[in-house]
């Protein structure tokens, strides 16, 4: 169980370092180029092949852990994708087949396609890959907000997991829209916060100055917008809808839940009688009264299963282990009050450097801590959209499924050599592909403009 | 709504459609990348290989991407019987085409020898590892793999990574990797320089006849090799419930769906037609069409792995009864439904694009 979680975690901290980068630099490289274009400049080509290097490397990574969480749902979460995949594949589909595929080919077109197509056709590109990236964040938050809110779902006593009934309610299940909404502002921010790194890198060597100046003005404006309108919409959204919600708001400010504790005690002694009712079903008793009990007490199933952790045949569970499940079904508090705290102090962090880099660019001031400022705070984006990614996913322990399915019935039944193996070789090969990716965006860096078509093309056409 | 029995079958139809998409763009650039050491190319040739491919890669991850999400949407049990019973082979094949794309975009950014070569290798086996494991994963299917479902539908592997390396699936697996070979050569003839075109048609002709003798081996086991049939009555639109059918395993059960359908002995015999055909297209420089040919013994292939099996999606060889087929570990009728709907279209778009975007690099 807790290697398959850490193997996740893995994966999923690789995930949530580099989309929210892809996604906002999408947009980045949109804007610049219209910009660009719009103005009839033609000094903003270099630029957008900079960046667009840059994104190349950071999507070749996003597309890396994109694949690696297919792999994974399955490998490691093998109940789990059976249990709840009929509605979670859903925006899975959605994601890859409009977003993944939208922007892998886009990106073939805009990296590569400058000398082929005209300038209106590049921006066309450019504009399929931005569109694209915003997919696959949308696919991913609507797959995440229907782990956290399975709304249109309904379980079958026959099949034993969740079946789909309604489609528009998983894509317009209020969660994933409040989250993908918040989710993409935070990304605009990590992406200005990448960009005005960097252009301050070089105006402090007063270096590539073609490339720092615009870069500059344009990131510390797009941040500032981005991380206002990310506080402003703040997470409140993502905590309105179920009473789950409502206990993971409680842990992240500090508030005791002890109504919802005593809630959830009524309902895992509804999901044990949910649960006993679902195994006469199994015994192919299709009696009309059994069937309309299982009908009503469904919705508690998952109480029922949570048990299963201290006393497997679940029925005859004594208090003490009713005790521990009802606990247990409160996320825990602590993680949560603090990150939520990391969060909102990051992104207080990224506001004054996006205020500060915006000001410098108005007033057309260079000082030299203002630069570093704008450098050393790199981090600060990128651990405000972490520490939301880290309440989002870790707040929803018990739960790998609210109220639907507890995490820690949800793994493969993998032996622990397997398991340790496989986490071992995620563990190189993540490692080994930051470092990596590391290098090649060191390098790229260091280039700068001075070749500006990436390396492959300089041989020319085959 | 259209009926269950009718979703199932053209969702079916609709993964097989993928696996073929994923198999001609994918496949292209595994097959490229494990002939890389055969060549004797120079550095600039090298070059002019990878900057061919690179803009091409990222679109065929997402036809593997793709694939694996239908068959997530459409058979979510399925998806978690394989993925979890081969974990390893997938966790390999993973991290090779997490390479792939990166050595394309990044071989040339530096002139180091050792950088260059370290790449070479890389790319190399990011080639053959997933054209061999995807093979021999396909094997394994034949074979049925050791899976149980409990009654709560927990699911548990019971083999070992050792045991997927049998001689059957060895056999499919050197299969694979001599058509995905044959297929990338005949690329390779087509838009390479004078000296590479040469090498690379004395190559495709080899691998074009390696194939079409481990095809007919392959075929010729099938007919002892043990498949697996439904015993009790197949309810086509019933729940999705593994557990409650009855299955026999039998020599030669594989080729049940031939006898009832003869129609069908057109696929094998056509990839055998278009593999001799495309010998003869390579032998006198057609090169496009020796491609195309190739590009449809492919297709076909495929598709004879898929028919081979129907109604089977992963053949249990422990627990017989935990077996799944697309009747009854399929997604829900509103799933279905839906998938059909946007992944049909999403497909003819997808290739239409990638066929553009091949072009395009022409």
């Amino acid at each position: 169980m807790e290697l398959s979680r850490s193997q996740f975690a893995i994966n999923a901290v690789q995930h949530f370092l580099f989309v929210p980068l892809t996604v906002g630099l999408s947009f980045f490289l949109l804007v610049l180029e219209a910009w660009g274009l719009a103005g009839g400049r033609s000094d903003y080509q270099p630029l957008c092949r900079f960046w667009g290097k840059l994104f190349g490397l950071s999507f070749g990574l996003s597309l890396a852990s994109s694949l690696a969480m297919l792999f994974q749902f399955g490998g490691n979460w093998s109940y789990f994708a059976h249990y709840a995949g009929d509605a979670f594949a859903g925006p899975v589909v959605v994601g890859v087949l409009a977003g993944l595929f939208t922007a892998a080919n886009g990106l073939g077109w805009m990296l590569y396609g400058w000398d082929k197509l005209g300038k209106w056709y590049h921006l066309l590109s450019t504009c399929a890959v931005c569109l694209g990236c915003h997919l696959i964040l949308f696919g991913f938050s609507a797959a995440s907000g229907w782990m956290q809110y399975p709304v249109g779902a309904e379980f079958d006593p026959q099949a034993l997991r969740m079946e789909l009934v309604d489609w528009h309610a998983v894509l317009t299940n209020p969660v994933a829209l409040a989250k993908f909404a918040h989710s993409l502002l935070s990304a605009y921010a990590v992406a200005a916060g990448f960009v005005l790194a960097i252009s301050a890198y070089y105006r402090l060597r007063s270096a590539e100055t073609a490339l720092s100046e615009p870069s500059y003005c344009m990131s510390a404006g797009l941040g500032l917008l981005a991380i206002v309108a990310t506080l402003l919409l703040g997470d409140a959204g993502i905590y309105k809808q179920s009473s789950f919600q409502r206990s993971k708001l409680m842990a992240i400010n500090g508030l005791p839940a002890d109504d919802i504790l005593a809630q959830n005690r009524q309902r895992i002694d509804n999901g044990i009688q949910a649960y006993a009712m679902l195994q006469q079903l199994r015994d192919d008793n299709r009696q009309p009264e059994l069937l309309a009990g299982f009908a009503a007490a469904k919705p508690d199933l998952g109480y029922g299963l949570l048990l299963k952790r201290w006393h497997d045949t679940v029925v005859d569970a004594g208090p003490a282990q009713i005790d521990l499940a009802a606990q247990a079904s409160l996320p825990p508090a602590a993680p949560l009050y603090w990150g939520h705290k990391a969060m909102v102090l990051f992104g207080v962090l990224a506001l004054l450097t996006f205020l500060t880099a915006g000001l410098g660019a108005v007033t057309g001031r260079r000082q030299p801590w203002l630069l570093k400022s704008a450098m050393y705070a790199l981090p600060a984006t990128w651990l405000a959209s972490g520490s939301g990614w880290f309440i989002s996913e870790f707040g929803d322990q018990p739960w790998i499924v609210v109220d639907v399915l507890p995490t820690w019935l949800a793994v493969s039944a993998l032996g622990p050599s397997d398991l340790a193996l496989g986490l071992a070789v995620y563990g190189l090969a993540y490692s080994g592909l930051l470092s990596l990716a590391i290098l090649l965006a060191m390098q790229i860096v260091k280039q700068g403009t001075a070749e500006l078509a990436l390396p492959v093309e300089e041989s020319g056409d085959a | 709504m259209l009926d269950y029995e009718i979703l199932r079958l053209l969702c079916w139809g609709l993964l097989g459609l993928f696996a073929v998409g994923f198999a001609l763009t994918n496949g292209l650039e595994m097959g490229v990348t494990l002939l890389l050491p055969f060549l004797q190319l120079s550095e600039p040739q090298r070059r002019q290989i990878a900057a061919r491919l690179a803009p091409l890669s990222a679109g065929n991850q997402a036809w593997l991407a793709a694939a694996i999400a239908v068959l997530y949407a459409g058979w979510p049990t399925v998806y978690a019987v394989v993925f979890s019973s081969f974990q390893n082979l997938f966790l390999c094949v993973m991290l090779a085409a997490c390479i792939r794309p990166l050595g394309f975009y990044f071989r040339n950014s530096h002139d180091h020898r050792e950088w260059l070569s370290y790449w070479d290798k890389a790319l190399f086996v990011s080639g053959l590892l997933p054209a061999a494991l995807l093979g021999l994963l396909a094997g394994n299917m034949l074979k049925g793999f050791p899976f149980h479902l409990s009654s709560d539908m927990h699911i548990a592997f019971l083999g070992s990574l050792a045991g997927l390396f049998n001689p059957f699936s060895l056999l499919v697996a050197a299969c694979s990797v001599a058509l995905l070979a044959a297929y990338a050569a005949a690329y390779l003839q087509l838009h390479g320089g004078p000296d590479l075109r040469l090498r690379a048609k004395t190559l495709a002709q080899t691998a074009v006849i390696l194939f079409l003798v481990l095809f007919g081996l392959c075929g010729a086991w099938i007919t002892h090799l043990e498949g697996y049939h439904v015993t009790t009555e197949i309810v086509p639109d019933g729940a999705s419930n593994p557990l409650a059918k009855f299955v026999k395993r039998g020599d030669g059960l594989w080729l049940d769906n031939y006898e009832h359908e003869p129609a069908l002995w057109a696929l094998p015999c056509l990839v055998f037609l278009a593999g001799i055909g495309a010998w003869a297209l390579c032998k006198f420089d057609r090169a496009y069409w020796a491609m195309l040919a190739l590009a449809l013994a492919l297709a076909l292939a495929v598709l004879t792995l898929g028919v081979s099996m129907f109604p089977f999606l992963a053949p249990s060889n422990i627990s017989l009864n935990s077996s799944l087929t697309i009747w009854d570990a399929s997604a829900s009728r509103t799933a279905l439904h839906g998938l059909l709907s946007f992944a049909g279209p999403a497909w003819l778009v997808m290739a239409l694009a990638t066929r553009g975007l091949y072009r395009i690099q022409r």
